[in-house]
């Protein structure tokens, strides 16, 4: 390495001309550049690329979420990490733990690039940020919605989309008798169920504003509306009317693509594959609500964001701050917005909605309504808890048991509180 | 007849022996000492942060039911599979072994199922068993047999015995059909003169004849269904309904990769070593014992 080091220090000394440094910086990333995500992102550092020329942005795609995340740790551990990561939702407490993270807010301030942050969708932000400002820059966010097989529902005889969850059980019925034996499911329960009943219907998950205030927090779902949630989903599955697809999003889109699932509650990023594959009229709507929840409050995002990581020359972070702002711009997100996932900022929707766009594609704007439909709570802030990921599968597990009728709803919480509490005594101690 | 080689230089064996112990230093003494010195400690991914815990990992792991669970499932998963891939994999090895006309592409057939990626293996198993699109599925629930892995944990792991045992049948019938036709036709055909019929010669003459072989692939396809089902639990079933089929294996690889609990990791694949370590060497002092080499 020294050796390239010094070739190189001698070739840019003896070139006459005085050439032009372009300073590449590498960005880890977790979208395959076989699929359309992955061409989009590629194709926004190629635009980059050639709008200037002291910066090449250099995308190397890592693998899964978890892999990206992996490579990063082992190689700054190394001392070989890229200066732009991209990470899961769920890796923000890793993250901002670290001690490894450049924060976007001084990093934007020291490259001195001037950033509005409140044009900004203020949870999208929230959940990045530290007690100082935003930690990460989001980059693809997304929310859960309802998406509806149109002329499924025509057959069932039932008029407009379910607004509360006492009519999706309605309609469920309605489906059913129509001959649809799937009725309801849903991709990602936990993130559906849990977290966004919880963040619409302003339900604690964890203690301490779910865990944005302090590493001490403890879960308390067992406690709240959540429980009567699980426990009427129960019901549902018993009654026939409900199916569980698995714990991710393939097994649900599968069964809605298959007419047999009607109404499947989803990532409004699942656009791209549901419009890909779907032969029926489709449509979309916010989640259901309580019938008794006049304001519902923000729902929580998901997804991930870009962070920069220590340990880069300066120029590399000059060239990251530049990027950023050139994701950000309103024309960027507005392109990013096309693929299903939300523009970030104000700017970027205000242009959507000035361009007509969400009379083409009204379930495009639901998701940044569900988002930022009122400012965040002390329990709709975000979420910042220790081994999510393993917390995530500990309620996948006890939510399975409940749907396999092997545990009421409040027993299989209560295990999973228990279970997930000891993982955040755990983390707590790792983060000192 | 005994042939014995010697050599004349005393450290020219031990130069021969140094490639070998090299690589066994670096692709296994080496890890396995790095991960019994993690297995002590409580630590953070990026590695700011490392306390020594001595004990605690292990003492977590012997304290929680999911463990004990995990390897309850882990034992019943590894038995089952072990003996499904070895006994089809015998039984089309004696057909085949039989066989005049078309036993190439018989072979061909029987050996496919090795060359595909686990992945897809487990992509392709999904789609045949899912309980809402799957076609097998959707048939089995046509003749009343209410199928769903998804939620039933004795599906979960049929689903992935199947699976398991799918991919290694290949294997282990190139082993048994070179093993059976190492065995002398007059031996055979002796046994057939003296009245004993097929199944008769199989036990008696065929089965002892082949112990070597057997012996072998039970240890391999053991620590087959220990490690290398990984790929195919993460694509069929991810461990579920409930860490139903939550082998060993794969608890190491999302407590460690996908949660990053660094130290609960390492602590799981030093038990894990141990387990297989152990089992190992019951197989070679109990099993190897009736295994004659001829």
């Amino acid at each position: 390495m020294k050796l390239v080091r010094i070739l190189a220090a001698a070739a840019v000394a003896l070139s006459a001309a005085p050439a032009f440094a372009t300073t590449e910086i590498q960005w880890w990333h977790a979208f395959s550049p076989d699929g359309k995500l992955g061409q989009t992102l590629v194709r926004y550092t190629e635009e980059f690329n050639a709008s200037q020329s002291d910066y090449k942005i250099v995308p190397v795609h890592k693998g899964s979420y978890y892999e990206t995340l992996n490579s990063a740790i082992a190689a700054y551990r190394a001392k070989k990490n890229p200066a732009i990561v991209q990470v899961v939702g769920r890796g923000a407490a890793t993250m901002i733990q670290s001690g490894a993270v450049y924060p976007v807010h001084q990093l934007m301030k020291d490259a001195g690039q001037d950033v509005n942050w409140d044009r900004f969708i203020a949870p999208v932000l929230a959940a990045f940020s530290d007690e100082n400002g935003p930690a990460a820059m989001p980059f693809n966010t997304s929310t859960p919605i309802m998406w509806y097989n149109v002329d499924a529902l025509k057959k069932a005889g039932i008029e407009g989309a379910p607004k509360t969850w006492d009519e999706l059980g309605e309609a469920g019925r309605k489906l059913k008798a129509a001959g649809y034996e799937c009725g309801i499911t849903s991709a990602w329960q936990i993130w559906v169920h849990r977290d966004n009943y919880s963040f619409a219907e302003n339900q604690p998950i964890a203690t301490k504003g779910n865990g944005m205030d302090g590493l001490d927090a403890e879960y308390v779902f067992n406690s709240t509306k959540f429980v009567n949630h699980v426990q009427r989903i129960q019901d549902w599955v018993k009654e026939g009317i409900y199916t569980y697809t698995g714990r991710t999003w393939q097994g649900g889109h599968e069964a809605f693509y298959a007419e047999k699932c009607p109404i499947f509650l989803e990532s409004s990023a699942g656009y791209g594959g549901i419009s890909r594959n779907a032969k029926f009229q489709f449509a979309a709507d916010f989640l259901p609500l309580e019938a008794e929840t006049a304001e519902p409050k923000n729902q929580f995002l998901g997804g991930a964001a870009l962070w920069v990581m220590q340990g880069r020359p300066d120029e590399e972070y000059k060239g990251a701050a530049a990027f950023f702002a050139f994701l950000a711009s309103p024309e960027m997100q507005l392109d990013w917005h096309v693929t299903g996932y939300v523009p970030i900022t104000l700017d970027a929707y205000d242009l959507a909605k000035a361009e007509g766009y969400y009379n083409d594609y009204p379930h495009q704007e639901i998701a940044i309504k569900a988002l930022s439909r009122t400012p965040p709570t002390e329990h709709t802030r975000g979420m910042r808890l220790g081994f999510g990921v393993q917390n995530t599968e500990i309620l996948n597990e006890e939510l399975e048991k409940v749907w396999a009728l092997e545990k009421s709803a409040q027993e299989a919480l209560d295990d999973a509180v228990k279970r997930a509490n000891q993982n955040l005594r755990r983390f707590e101690r790792t983060a000192q | 007849m005994h042939k014995r080689a010697f050599f004349r230089s005393k450290s020219l064996p031990y130069l021969l022996l140094l490639p070998q112990m090299l690589v066994l230093a670096v692709f296994f003494f080496w890890p396995a000492g790095l991960a019994i010195w993690q297995s002590l400690y409580l630590a953070d991914p990026f590695g700011f942060n490392s306390i020594f815990v001595g004990l605690e990992n292990f003492q977590m792991l012997f304290d929680s039911p999911e463990y004990w669970a995990s390897v309850r499932v882990t034992f019943i998963f590894s038995a089952l599979t072990t003996a499904l891939a070895m006994g089809i994999g015998l039984l089309l090895a004696v057909f085949a072994d039989r066989a005049m006309r078309g036993v190439l592409i018989f072979k061909s057939a029987a050996i496919w199922p090795y060359a595909v990626a686990p992945a897809v293996a487990g992509a392709l198993w999904i789609f045949l068993f899912h309980p809402v699109f799957g076609s097998v599925a959707g048939f089995l629930k046509a003749i009343g047999v209410p199928w769903n892995p998804l939620l039933n944990g004795n599906h979960a792991m049929t689903l992935v015995v199947i699976a398991g045992a799918w991919k290694q049948i290949s294997y282990n019938f190139v082993f048994f059909l070179a093993g059976l036709q190492a065995i002398p036709k007059s031996l055979i055909e002796a046994a057939a003169i003296d009245g004993a019929g097929p199944a008769r010669r199989l036990w008696r003459v065929i089965l002892p004849l082949m112990s070597p072989t057997i012996f072998f692939l039970i240890v391999v396809n053991t620590v087959y269904a220990f490690f290398d089902t990984f790929g195919i639990i993460h694509a069929v079933t991810g461990g579920g309904p409930a860490g139903a089929t939550n082998i060993l294996v794969f608890k190491v690889y999302t407590d460690g990769f996908e949660n990053q609990d660094i130290g609960s990791s390492a602590a799981q694949s030093v038990v894990l070593m141990a387990i297989v370590i152990a089992l190992t060497v019951f197989q070679f002092r109990y099993v190897e014992r009736r295994v004659s080499y001829a």
